[in-house]
């Protein structure tokens, strides 16, 4: 979460406003490039492709969830 | 006698797509990251086109603008879509629109046989527009 806290605040975001149950669109009002953005800023901390683009609102602790998932899939590949 | 006159194939229209979007954003966020993490959003081929072209920052703009177009031309957005699986290469005159992997399955399930794509700029934004083609017999 501190690691996407600071991706969230490099982008502008109130730190107030960061919370694990924040969604990405109705509450962080954020548009494509900055989801876009988002998922640059984890891959280049993590190494990690996770995509974002979704039919249903995230919440950051969905986020978390995620890259999780796929740093242990990566893990486990190598 | 009868004479049946062979019917013009007509291209039937499946979808559009039309996005905007404002280069100094896009001229930021490429800033910020190195080619490789960039493959994440452009395809190699698009980021050698860029980086070559007269305005890189429009250009990135136009590529990011299109695949937002053709996930709208598409009806389902970018979602199972990956952003790299949409090319452009770009003209004076014009955009050529190239899919794979997913993005190239919906697009054959959406009956999708061609894409028409234009482009067009003004003070920091650019326009993309697309049109997805069927064929009609």
């Amino acid at each position: 979460m501190d690691a996407l806290k600071d991706i969230l605040v490099d982008l502008g975001i109130p730190e107030h406003e960061i919370t694990e149950a924040a969604l990405l669109r109705k509450d962080l009002q954020l548009d494509s490039t900055e989801t876009v953005d988002i998922s640059l800023g984890l891959k280049r901390r993590f190494g990690v492709n996770v995509k974002l683009e979704s039919r249903k609102d995230m919440t950051l602790k969905d986020v978390c969830e995620m890259v999780n998932s796929a740093i242990a899939a990566t893990a486990t590949a190598t | 006698m009868y004479l049946q006159l062979a019917q013009p194939r007509q291209a039937e229209i499946k979808g559009i797509g039309i996005d905007i979007a404002p280069v100094s954003k896009i001229a930021s966020l490429v800033s910020r990251y190195n080619s490789e993490t960039l493959t994440l959003l452009f395809t190699p081929r698009e980021i050698e086109q860029c980086q070559s072209a007269p305005h890189p920052s429009r250009y990135y703009a136009v590529c990011f603008s299109a695949k937002e177009a053709v996930g709208k031309a598409l009806g389902t957005g970018l979602v199972d879509i990956n952003w790299n699986e949409i090319e452009s290469t770009i003209s004076q005159s014009g955009l050529t629109i190239k899919l794979r992997g997913a993005a190239k399955q919906k697009a054959l399930q959406c009956g999708v046989k061609a894409w028409l794509a234009t482009w067009c700029y003004w003070d920091d934004y650019v326009m993309v527009h697309v049109l997805s083609k069927g064929e009609q017999a």
